[in-house]
């Protein structure tokens, strides 16, 4: 196991690597002049050279990435020119925002997605496993931002169940900063109000980040629980007299959830990219908002910023998923010593 | 793709025919197969035919008939600035329609390339390469779609482009891998024994029998093409105004989603519908396919 660690962190590493090269490459692609950006409108040109001299903005790029890199390793990143503070700083702002609405969505595809799978694959063709079929490929036609206006549509304007967006209303207090979720901060304050602000706010865009992979867990939970149940071990105990309730839950069920987390980590990437979208269909104040108004003003910095910690944060959930697979994984566990 | 698929002479010749064959009858016996078949059928001459089957104009404004609801003179109503959202609608087909298989096509032809010769040389060619795969798909997709489509400026080519590279790395593994399993068959060492030229070998005998997977994965992944640039022109890095193009279109109807809810749901519902065809040809291709490649 320690092995395996080692070599999939030195692999990371070469990855983190690379996808810094490519980010910083790629944005410096980016038709806009940093200096000039940064100097504001009015600046002469030589106060313009002089900011680009003080950030090595008028070295070679080469150069550049390695001074680039050296500040990101201190934990600098560079400023923003729209907020006009350090990165660093607003990815610590907008991160939990973020963070929260992304444990959310892997909660509700948990939920979802596992159970229907499994009772899908009990009753292979039976009605409920047809009709979440069809419901799994209605989800992941469905674009997020069509899928998220609609419920905003529904909830907010014609039943007026939710709030439209944002992550508390205006007349609630926010709670004290411990961990940046306002559900657990609000309740850590005690404040049941503002807790059940925070909890209706984030329903909408919950939904709406995990309804395309609360379709694809429930595919693979159904193809899993499918093989497991044709396995001789299912047989074995089905002919043992077991209820077939017993042997799902016994038998089928712990093998087959293996496969579905593996999916989940890669599933962390979508939730990623569809936070993007749906952070900024319910003015939500994370990462994925900040990703979108960075581009709007080409604020290269922020942008490269933002890529390199999602990406880095992707990465290791991903590592996570693998690692937990093999520790939950009874077969694995003699081979990776 | 489909032309590849009736592709009747050379040595994948044979199977070829009958895939097609057994294509056909699935499809006969599956009736939401069938259907999917037929919309997207629709879909396709409706993007073709697109703009002349409108009386309306989809770039002519009028502000005397500005957000106007669904009526008979406008099906679909009309947007901010008059134009008619069915005739949008229809133009923006084609857009859509194109832009997808210009997704497809650089993802399959650099996925292709790359994974031929990282399959077929091995070594440090391979290592190589693998990483630098390695190194795309640790991006998750729309980040690294935004971060290209940013660098390259915000149009319709530029967001495909953008898409397309972020795709190709999945080809590559899959082409790659087949190119394994097919290098070390018989016939692939004999025509290399045989001196048969290098262009040879990889295009008849290793592209021509390893294809199916890359069928089977673009059909399922037009769908998730087309979504992603959508997303992307959501949020403004795809089509500009004025050009119609479906997610630019619900983006715009975003400012008057609570009142004039048209602008939102008919383009956004065009969206849904052809991925949704897709999808569901791209579930079948995949079923019939897959037990038949690997029979």
């Amino acid at each position: 196991m320690l092995r395996y660690l080692l070599k999939r962190i030195l692999s990371l590493i070469a990855v983190l690597v690379g996808m810094s090269v490519l980010t910083f490459w790629l944005t410096h692609l980016i038709p806009a002049n940093p200096a000039r950006l940064m100097a504001g409108q009015q600046a002469s040109a030589e106060q313009v050279a002089e900011i680009a001299r003080k950030f090595h903005l008028d070295r070679p790029l080469v150069e550049q990435y390695f001074y680039y890199s050296k500040g990101v390793l201190q934990g600098d990143f560079g400023n923003s020119m729209t907020t006009r503070r350090p990165v660093l700083a607003d990815l610590e702002e907008f991160f939990p925002a973020t963070a929260e609405l992304t444990v959310a969505s892997l909660v509700i595809i948990l939920l979802l997605g596992v159970p229907s799978g499994l009772l899908a694959a009990a009753r292979r063709n039976g009605w409920f496993d047809r009709l979440n079929f069809a419901g799994s490929l209605v989800a992941v036609s469905m674009p997020a931002f069509w899928l998220g206006l609609l419920l905003q549509l529904y909830f907010y304007r014609y039943l007026d169940w939710l709030p439209v967006g944002g992550r508390l209303a205006i007349e609630d207090i926010e709670p004290d900063r411990v961990t940046g979720f306002l559900t657990v901060d609000s309740l850590l304050a005690g404040d049941l109000e503002t807790f059940r602000s925070a909890l209706l706010h984030l329903v909408l865009p919950s939904v709406t980040l995990a309804a395309g992979s609360v379709a694809i867990v429930f595919r693979m939970t159904r193809a899993s629980a499918g093989s497991v149940l044709r396995s001789t071990y299912v047989r074995a105990a089905r002919s043992r007299g077991i209820s077939e309730r017993a042997v799902m839950i016994r038998h089928v069920a712990p093998n087959a959830v293996l496969p579905a987390i593996t999916v989940i980590g890669l599933q962390i990437g979508v939730i990623i990219s569809g936070s993007v979208i749906v952070e900024s269909i319910f003015s939500w104040p994370g990462i994925g908002l900040y990703m979108v108004n960075a581009i709007k003003y080409l604020d290269y910095q922020a942008i490269v910023g933002v890529t390199i910690v999602v990406s880095a944060v992707f990465v290791l959930c991903n590592l996570l998923v693998d690692v937990l697979y093999i520790a939950v994984n009874p077969q694995m566990r003699g081979r990776m010593i | 793709m489909a032309a590849n698929v009736n592709e009747s002479a050379g040595p994948g010749g044979a199977r070829s025919a009958g895939l097609a064959r057994s294509l056909l009858t699935s499809f006969r016996r599956n009736p939401v197969a069938m259907a999917a078949i037929a919309m997207v059928a629709c879909i396709l001459l409706l993007s073709v035919a697109g703009s002349h089957l409108s009386s309306w104009d989809p770039y002519a404004t009028d502000p005397a008939s500005r957000l106007m609801a669904p009526s008979w003179e406008h099906l679909f109503g009309t947007d901010d600035l008059g134009r008619d959202v069915l005739a949008r609608i229809l133009a923006g087909g084609a857009n859509s329609t194109l832009m997808a298989f210009g997704i497809l096509a650089i993802a399959i032809v650099v996925g292709t390339f790359v994974g031929l010769i990282s399959g077929y040389w091995g070594g440090a060619v391979d290592e190589l390469l693998m990483r630098v795969t390695d190194v795309f798909l640790a991006f998750p997709a729309m980040i690294l779609a935004m971060c290209l489509a940013a660098a390259l400026g915000p149009n319709l080519v530029n967001a495909t482009i953008a898409t397309g590279v972020v795709w190709w790395p999945w080809y590559a593994r899959l082409v790659r891998a087949e190119t394994i399993r097919i290098k070390n068959e018989l016939y692939v060492e004999s025509a290399i024994a045989m001196g048969a030229p290098l262009r040879r070998i990889l295009v008849v005998h290793i592209l021509r029998n390893g294809y199916v997977p890359v069928v089977v994965q673009a059909s399922m992944d037009v769908g998730y093409a087309v979504l992603t640039l959508a997303g992307l022109s959501f949020i403004g890095l795809g089509a500009q105004p004025p050009l119609a193009e479906w997610g630019a279109m619900v983006s715009l109807g975003r400012d008057y989603l609570l009142k004039e809810w048209w602008m939102v749901a008919f383009p956004g519902a065009a969206i849904f519908l052809f991925v949704l065809c897709f999808n569901v040809i791209g579930e079948y291709l995949h079923g019939v396919l897959t037990s038949e490649g690997d029979g």
